[in-house]
């Protein structure tokens, strides 16, 4: 009987030692496949910084009043001919005048350059887990190095999207100063009584009504270019969020776990660029007490805000002293 | 020339208000005020410019233009400021230039004068936070 047991327990034994082998072969063996899923998931956070960088671009940039061709046109020819000033032996200047090109010389601004050094914090991510992908030895130690990085892009994200929420810039203030100086001139011909005598009051008013209607369109355009360009932030800051937590829990989870989270990152996307912009901001409100709750994020998420009011130029900047 | 009046006015306050904080720190709410003032001189700048040119006043016009590129550029330094959210400190050069321009505001009554002096402080405020 004695003997039945202990050969009884030995089997056992003999079995789960078996499965925890081949659990562990498993495992080992999904490792490269594991790697590529996590080279993915930081793809996808890339591709979804780089369109909110290009939108925060696109609402940053200050254009110019965007005259009419044929007024322009009237306004450059009424200039060569009776702007003394010209000396039509330079040449340059004359190009100047004749494609009201003033960008020519125009390199790029302090605004877009610390844009540029935001994206290539995030080309840097991205590389290393590319180059992850290719290291058999010690990647999960790697893997976790990464999460600072990526927990530091994931606020800044976030900081960005609040900073547009807070101090929305007026990227359509040129075309509102087009029709500003419409209505300056329709005010001139309703109140002289020459002009008015060539234009029936009634048409002025009209034309008055129809700049209005072009206001309110310019509002609403500009409105809803805002709201896109936080919303795209904040889809980057929710898939940052979302990786930097599989980082964390990358060397506990099994292939089938990191795939299924991986699947839910990718589709993030799609039912997050809402319409909606009160449901973009109870996002962003739902966004940042994720990341609070989160003690890391958190520990990031202030030392960034703090960073902001007291430390010095001179002091390197978090995510570059991360990564470095 | 009233507008030019308001817009002396506003950099007149743009520029004080980087003065007064001369011995300690500028932080990140002075700078989005300074860059909504900025903003808001901007486009009337823009109006100047282009009513400068309907009305064929070519040598305004460029001065006008040139205090708009000024504008610009002011305004995207102040912008890069605030992303990049480091604290800027006063030297004594910019205390100095600013004592400066200041003191030209009052002087500053005739219109070329005060497109003098707008080109002035945006070029101050530009190099200040470059």
């Amino acid at each position: 009987m004695n003997q039945t047991y202990s050969k009884k327990n030995f089997l056992l034994k003999l079995c789960t030692l078996s499965i925890t082998i081949t659990i562990s072969l498993a495992l080992s063996s999904c490792t490269p496949q594991r790697r590529a899923m996590l080279r993915l998931t930081a793809e996808k956070f890339h591709e979804q910084v780089i369109a909110a960088i290009t939108s925060v671009k696109e609402i940053y940039t200050l254009t110019n009043v965007p005259i009419e061709s044929s007024l322009s046109r009237d306004l450059i020819t009424r200039q060569l001919l009776t702007d003394p000033s010209i000396n039509f032996r330079d040449i340059n200047e004359v190009n100047k005048i004749i494609t009201q090109d003033d960008e020519t010389d125009k390199f790029p601004s302090d605004f877009e350059r610390e844009l540029e050094n935001l994206t290539a914090e995030y080309d840097t991510a991205l590389e290393i887990f590319k180059n992850l992908e290719n290291i058999d030895y010690g990647s999960d130690k790697i893997v976790a190095q990464t999460a600072q990085p990526a927990r530091c892009l994931t606020v800044k994200m976030l900081l960005l999207a609040k900073e547009i929420q807070a101090n929305p810039p007026k990227p359509n203030n040129p075309q509102r100063v087009l029709i500003s100086l419409k209505l300056n001139e329709l005010r001139k011909q309703y109140n002289s009584p020459e002009l008015s005598a060539r234009t029936n009051p009634e048409e002025i008013k009209r034309q008055v009504a129809e700049q209005i209607d072009a206001w309110l369109a310019i509002n609403a355009a500009e409105k809803k270019m805002i709201e896109d360009s936080v919303s795209q932030l904040l889809i980057a800051a929710d898939i940052g969020r979302r990786l930097s937590k599989l980082i964390d829990d990358y060397a506990n989870l099994n292939f089938d776990v990191i795939a299924t989270r991986i699947t839910q990152i990718m589709g993030l996307t799609s039912n997050f660029t809402g319409k909606d912009y009160s449901s973009t901001l109870t996002r962003m409100r739902a966004l940042e007490t994720a990341i609070n709750s989160d003690p890391t994020l958190r520990d990031f998420l202030r030392e960034v805000s703090i960073k902001s009011r007291h430390t010095p130029t001179s002091q390197p900047q978090l995510c570059q002293e991360v990564s470095g | 020339m009233s507008t030019n009046d308001e817009i002396v006015e506003k950099l007149q306050a743009i520029i004080s208000q980087l003065n007064s904080t001369s011995n300690t720190k500028i932080d990140v709410e002075k700078l989005h005020q300074t860059a909504s003032d900025l903003e808001n001189i901007l486009p009337q700048l823009q109006f100047e410019t282009t009513n400068a040119r309907i009305d064929g006043n070519w040598e305004e016009a460029k001065k006008l233009k040139e205090a708009e590129k000024e504008c610009k550029q002011a305004l995207e330094s102040v912008r890069a400021t605030i992303i990049s959210s480091t604290i800027i400190g006063i030297n004594q050069d910019n205390l100095r230039e600013m004592q400066k321009i200041l003191g030209e505001v009052d002087t500053a009554s005739k219109t070329q004068r005060r497109i003098d002096f707008i080109l002035a402080s945006l070029r101050f405020v530009r190099k200040f936070f470059a």
